[in-house]
């Protein structure tokens, strides 16, 4: 599965080249609000689109119904995407083949899941085995069956697809970013959490990683089968295999750092499409 | 007999121990097990689970995986000789040469041969099922080590081997996962004396690990869905049944840890009338289950204090007498049936 440019449209210009690129969704995309990235003559701004929805945004909850045109996206996101600009291309469009000017949007989905999964009291005596990396299974735990792990993912991921395919119809054609790595210390998510007023406990840090890996191949499969983008930021931002200590912001998301570098990588993938 | 209500009868005999609510008491057979096993804590008895699952499971999801449905996450123990190797397994004293099936029916996954129904879709890797697996028998272990009281229902006396090391699988190869291949497996219908010793080398074998265990022995009044000797499946229903009845009367004649309990007799004996089967000739009615259980509480629970009182189930928990007098009929596992539903294109459990 290539993780690169993969629009199923026809494309004019990129969007992004003296322009403002939204990155929209979970908190994650916070990050990027205002950074600028320069290359050349050119500079494209970055914005950021929060739904702020009062349980996050997340593969659960990207929408309602699982008919193209039953779907519901989520209201918060709408709110988020009509307060940056980013209206309805077209209120009764069902042509999901509409030219538009590029992407106009990333979509940053999954990190709310997979965080919320990790605060699950199972996880402190249980670990789970990808089936991709076996090896990386903390043997002094108990196995939590993959199968049903993903079986109860896949369900709650039910509508995600429908979502997907409405945001592109009502919205344009964008593309999905991960979040950031999970970061290596539980001590800083637990501290980033109880500043708020929550009190939980998190999985170990691999398994974080791995309940947090599944969530987003997940999502780069409905990409794959919609034909739409799936940036993956991991290879970009990680040090073995966890957040790069010099992105690390409050234990759960990247810094401004991390937001430049994924910018960098934005552009570049746009101007490798456009040309 | 034909003087007494049929709902009366109790043909069981004394019992040369009894059961304390305190007794931590396991299970292992086959489908009938499972009643006796939902029945316990209804009777005021502490059933005991060595193996419990995630504690997220939802219901469904934790009956689906056979999580308690047993003592331990065995699935259906048909065979005395799939008993012993069990424990022999259990116990490092034992290790098949057949490692792992893998699904049919266009399913990925892993298969452990001695339990290929409890997990719905298979293991997702050969190392979740090694874990998993090596997890089990650990359990298997302790509860064989801790168990008061261990609650054997005897169910088959046929059964599938594999050529190489006579390791017994509970269902035939290629039956929902698997491959039969012909040079390695074959039928084997277990003969009088061979489930006799089996039997007895299992109870020894118990007792040996936890000397202090008791054996309760019963046969499952549930008739074989089908079978390979060649007979008509009501002959080898007769012959099998016959064959482990005599049995369990033999070893528990031959040591005083262990006991005859009759389930067999009171839903399968003539003053039931054969009222005690559905319509499919196989599933036991409430009725018959409670009439057990009923004669069950009566022979083992010592100085409950309780009378019989128009043919309903006495039972130890107050709460239990206002709900339904025995779980729900679609939530046993048989794996013949599943295996039968699944060729039929259905996927549900039992009967309806």
């Amino acid at each position: 599965m290539k993780r690169l440019w993969q629009t199923g449209t026809r494309d004019r210009k990129p969007t992004g080249s003296n322009d403002g690129l939204t990155i929209a969704g979970d908190s994650h995309c916070l990050a990027f609000d205002g950074i600028e990235i320069v290359e050349g003559t050119s500079k494209t701004r970055f914005r950021s689109a929060f739904c702020s929805s009062a349980q996050g945004l997340g593969v659960t909850n990207l929408a309602e119904g699982d008919t193209l045109h039953g779907t519901t996206i989520n209201a918060d996101l709408r709110i988020a995407l009509d307060k940056v600009g980013l209206s309805p291309i077209s209120q009764d469009s069902t042509d999901d083949s509409q030219i538009h000017e590029g992407i106009r949007y990333f979509l940053v989905i999954g990190g709310v899941d997979a965080i919320v999964e990790a605060t699950h009291p199972d996880w402190q005596t249980y670990d789970i085995m990808l089936p991709s990396m076996v090896t990386l299974f903390d043997e002094n735990r108990l196995c939590f069956p993959f199968g049903l792990y993903a079986q109860r993912l896949r369900h709650g991921m039910r509508n995600f697809s429908a979502g997907l395919l409405a945001l592109r119809r009502q919205y344009g054609p964008f593309g999905v970013l991960t979040p950031p790595p999970p970061h290596a210390d539980n001590r800083q998510l637990i501290d980033h959490y109880e500043s708020r007023g929550v009190d939980a406990l998190f999985a170990a840090s691999d398994t974080r990683w791995k309940l947090a890996r599944f969530v987003l191949d997940e999502i780069e499969r409905c990409c794959a089968d919609l034909g739409l983008p799936f940036v993956d930021t991991w290879p970009h931002t990680a040090s073995d295999r966890f957040l790069d200590p010099a992105f690390e912001m409050d234990g759960f998301h990247g810094n401004r750092a991390y937001a430049e570098r994924v910018g960098r990588l934005l552009v570049g993938l746009l101007r490798a499409r456009a040309t | 007999m034909v003087e007494t209500p049929p709902h009366a009868v109790d043909p069981a005999s004394a019992v040369p121990f009894h059961l304390a609510p305190s007794d931590r008491i396991a299970t292992a057979g086959s489908c009938f097990a499972q009643h006796i096993a939902r029945y316990l804590p209804k009777l005021g008895l502490t059933y005991y689970i060595a193996e419990r699952g995630p504690q997220r499971l939802s219901e469904p999801e934790r009956q689906e995986r056979q999580y308690g449905t047993f003592s331990a996450r065995y699935g259906n123990i048909y065979t005395t000789r799939q008993m012993l190797q069990l424990l022999q397994r259990a116990f490092g004293e034992f290790t098949p040469l057949a490692d792992h099936w893998e699904m049919g029916d266009r399913t990925e996954g892993f298969v452990d041969p001695f339990r290929p129904t409890i997990e719905p879709n298979g293991f997702s890797s050969l190392a979740e099922m090694h874990w998993d697996r090596a997890h089990h028998l650990r359990a298997v272990r302790d509860l064989v080590s801790s168990a008061d009281v261990f609650v054997f229902t005897l169910g088959l006396t046929e059964g599938w081997i594999d050529r190489r090391d006579d390791a017994v699988f509970p269902s035939c190869p290629g039956c929902g996962s698997g491959t039969y291949d012909p040079d390695l497996h074959a039928f084997k219908n277990f003969g009088v004396a061979e489930v006799t010793e089996d039997l007895e080398r299992a109870c020894r074998y118990m007792r040996s690990k936890n000397p202090s265990i008791r054996v309760i022995l019963t046969v499952s009044p549930v008739p074989l869905v089908a079978t390979m000797s060649g007979n008509h499946v009501l002959a080898s229903t007769v012959y099998s049944k016959s064959v482990l009845r005599v049995a369990a009367e033999a070893v528990s004649n031959a040591l005083d840890y262990c006991c005859y309990f009759p389930s067999f007799e009171i839903v399968t004996g003539p003053h039931a009338r054969g009222t005690y089967f559905r319509d499919d000739l196989r599933t036991i009615t409430d009725h018959g289950v409670d009439h057990v259980m009923r004669c069950f509480l009566k022979a083992f629970v010592q100085g409950d204090g309780r009378r019989e009182e128009h043919g309903h189930p006495v039972v130890a928990d107050k709460q239990a007498s206002s709900r339904p007098s025995t779980p729900s009929i679609t939530q046993i596992v048989c794996d013949e049936e599943t295996l039968a539903n699944r060729y039929a294109g259905s996927k549900t459990y039992g009967i309806e």
